[in-house]
C-alpha cells in the first residue's frame, strides 16, 4: 500500500501545502510530512498529540501493530486506520490513533479511504451471495448426499435435498432457498422441496415398481384362492377381472404419466402435484410452486392459460393461492382428483352420492339440504 | 452573510470537493451515518461562519480539524457507546442496504468487485469473513485453522489490491 499512501500524500501535500503558502496559526500541521520519514513524523506526532495523556502512545501504537503482527516491519497509515476501522486495535492504539487524527490530515485521510473500500466492498453483494452458497452448499447438501459446485464462475448448485427434510437458511444472511431455486427447483407451499428431474424419475420408477409387484402379489394370490380351473370357475373369472383392472390402472397411469407424475393426496386435502417442472399446489394454501419451464397450462377444454387469475380459477385453489407461471396441467383430473368440493352436480357419480347420503345420514343431517348444492 | 464570513460560492465549492471524503473520515469515527451527516453540516456552518481564518492552500486541513472536533464533542456528549459504535461493519452493511447509493459510489463498487474476483479464494475468503461476516482476525483464523499472522498478512494484501483499484477510480 506504500505506492497508494505516497501518492494520496504527495497529491495531498501538493493541494494542501504549497511552498508558498503563508504559515497561519489556525492551521493544524497537516500534509507536513514527507513520505519518505512518515513513519517517525507519524509517530513523534503521535507523541506530542499525547503528552497530555500518556507519554508513550506512539510506541503503543507502534507495538500493538508489531504485538499482534510480527509481519509489520513499518507502520503503514492505511493498514492503521483499517485496523482501527474494523476494530482490531487495542484500547491505547486506538486512542493514540485518534489523537494522531487530531493532528495530521493524512491520518484522516487514511481513515476516509479505509471508510470508503469498506463501503465499496460492502456494496458489492456478489462476494456476499456467491461464496456463502458455494460454502453452504458445500457444507450443508454434501452432508444430505448432495453435490455443490462453485457459483461463483458461474456454475449452479446443484443440491438434490430429500422431500422430507426441511431446507434451513444459513446463520450468514444466506437463504437456503436461494440454492435451491437457483438450483431449479422449488419449494411447495408447505416449504416442502419439490424433488428435481432425476429425483422424480427415481421415485416414480421405484413407485411404480412396487405397484407392479404388489399387483403380481395380489394375482398370484387370487390364482390361489381361485384353485383348479374345474372346480371353481367364479373365482377364476373374479380373478381374470381384477388382473385386468390392475392391468388398465397401469396403463392408463403410465399414460397419463407425461403431464402428471406424481399425484399425492393426504387427510388434509392437500396435493402435492409434480411434473417435469416442478411444482406444488395446496387446497388451502399458496400455489407458489407451480413453476414450468415448458409446456402451458390447459383448462378442461383445452385452451391454453396464461392469466394466472383464470388459472387460479381453473384449478379452483384457494383465494390465497398464487400461480406464478405456466405448466401442463390436465386440469380436470387435478380438479377431479383433488378438489372434491368442486365437482358439478352431474360430474358426481352415483356411488358416491349414496356414499356422501349415507355418511350424512349417519351423523343426522338432511343430506338433501347438503349434499346436493353448487 | 456576516463580514469576514466565507461566500456561500466558496462554501458550496469546498462542500463539492471535500463532502464525500469528509464524510468517510467521520462515519469512521462516529460509525454512525447519521451522526457523520449532521457533524459534516455543522462543519461546513463552521466553515461559512469562521472558514475565512483559514488559509485558502489549507482549508482542507482545517475542515477536517473542524470535522473532527465536531465528531468528538458528539461522541462525549451523547455518550456513545465505545463498544457497540465500534461495531462499524454492522452500521455500515444496515445503512448501505437502506440508504441511497450516489452512481460514483455504485461504479466504485462494481470496480471493487471486479477486483475482488482477481484477489485468491484464501484472500476473498478472509475479506468476506472480515468485511460482511465481522468477524476479528483471530476468529477467523481460528475458524479457518491458520494462524493470526497468515489471515493479517492476505487481509493486508488483498485491501492493497483493492486500494489501489480505490485510488485509480478516485483519480
Amino acid at each position: 500500500m506504500s505506492s497508494l499512501e505516497s501518492k494520496n500524500r504527495s497529491k495531498t501535500m501538493a493541494s494542501d501545502t504549497p511552498s508558498s503558502a503563508p504559515s497561519d496559526s489556525s492551521t493544524p500541521p497537516f500534509g507536513t510530512h514527507s513520505s519518505a520519514s512518515f513513519s517517525s513524523a507519524t509517530i513523534s506526532s503521535a507523541n506530542n498529540a499525547s503528552s497530555t495523556g500518556s507519554n508513550n502512545t506512539s510506541s503503543s501504537v507502534a507495538s500493538d501493530v508489531n504485538a499482534g503482527t510480527d509481519w509489520f516491519d513499518s507502520i503503514d497509515l492505511e493498514w492503521l486506520a483499517f485496523q482501527y476501522l474494523a476494530d482490531e486495535l487495542s484500547e491505547s492504539s486506538r486512542t493514540a490513533f485518534e489523537l494522531l487524527m487530531a493532528t495530521d490530515l493524512a491520518a484522516c485521510e487514511a481513515l476516509a479511504r479505509a471508510v470508503s473500500l469498506w463501503e465499496a466492498i460492502a456494496h458489492s453483494p456478489e462476494i456476499r451471495v456467491t461464496d456463502p452458497a458455494r460454502e453452504y452448499a458445500a457444507r450443508e447438501c454434501t452432508t444430505s448426499g448432495s453435490t455443490a459446485s462453485n457459483y461463483s464462475t458461474g456454475q449452479r448448485v446443484s443440491a438434490i435435498l430429500p422431500v422430507s427434510e426441511p431446507q434451513v437458511a444459513s446463520g450468514s444472511g444466506f437463504s437456503a432457498a436461494a440454492v435451491s431455486v437457483s438450483s431449479g427447483q422449488g419449494t411447495g407451499s408447505r416449504g416442502r422441496t419439490v424433488r428435481s428431474g432425476q429425483q422424480r424419475t427415481f421415485y416414480s420408477v421405484l413407485q411404480r415398481a412396487v405397484v407392479l409387484a404388489g399387483t403380481a402379489a395380489c394375482l398370484a394370490l387370487m390364482v390361489r384362492w381361485a384353485g383348479p380351473a374345474s372346480t371353481k370357475p367364479g373365482r377364476i373369472e373374479l380373478s381374470r377381472s381384477v388382473g385386468l383392472a390392475a392391468l388398465w390402472v397401469q396403463v392408463a397411469d403410465a399414460v397419463n404419466d407425461g403431464s402428471l407424475n406424481d399425484l399425492n393426496l393426504n387427510d388434509q386435502n392437500t396435493a402435492q402435484l409434480r411434473d417435469e417442472s416442478d411444482f406444488a399446489v395446496s387446497s388451502n394454501e399458496t400455489a407458489s410452486g407451480i413453476r414450468s419451464s415448458k409446456g402451458n397450462l390447459t383448462d378442461s377444454t383445452g385452451d391454453t392459460l396464461t392469466d394466472p387469475a383464470e388459472l387460479e380459477s381453473d384449478l379452483e385453489v384457494a383465494s390465497s393461492a398464487n400461480v406464478s407461471t405456466n405448466a401442463e396441467i390436465p386440469t380436470t383430473r387435478v380438479r377431479d382428483s383433488v378438489f372434491s368440493t368442486t365437482f358439478d352436480d352431474d360430474e358426481i357419480p352415483g356411488w358416491m352420492l349414496a356414499a356422501v347420503a349415507e355418511q350424512q345420514r349417519e351423523m343426522g343431517s338432511d343430506p338433501e339440504d347438503e349434499v346436493i348444492q353448487d | 452573510m456576516t463580514a469576514g464570513s466565507l461566500d456561500q460560492a466558496r462554501v458550496a465549492e469546498l462542500y463539492s470537493i471535500y463532502a464525500s471524503e469528509l464524510r468517510a473520515f467521520l462515519v469512521g469515527l462516529l460509525r454512525n451515518v447519521d451522526l457523520a451527516a449532521e457533524v459534516l453540516q455543522a462543519t461546513f456552518v463552521k466553515a461559512t461562519e469562521s472558514g475565512h481564518t483559514a488559509q485558502p492552500e489549507t482549508i482542507k486541513g482545517w475542515l477536517f480539524r473542524v470535522a473532527y472536533h465536531e465528531a468528538m464533542l458528539i461522541r462525549r456528549r451523547q455518550e456513545i457507546d465505545q463498544r457497540a459504535t465500534r461495531r462499524v461493519a454492522l452500521n455500515l452493511t444496515h445503512t448501505s442496504a437502506a440508504a441511497d447509493v450516489p452512481f460514483w459510489q455504485s461504479q466504485m463498487a462494481e470496480r471493487v468487485r471486479e477486483q475482488l474476483e482477481t484477489l485468491s479464494p484464501e484472500q476473498r475468503t478472509i475479506v468476506r469473513m472480515k468485511i460482511y461476516e465481522e468477524k476479528t482476525f483471530a476468529e477467523i483464523a481460528a475458524e479457518i485453522g491458520i494462524p493470526l499472522g497468515t489471515v493479517v498478512s492476505r487481509m493486508r494484501a488483498a485491501l492493497q489490491k483493492l486500494g489501489q483499484e480505490l485510488a485509480e477510480f478516485s483519480e
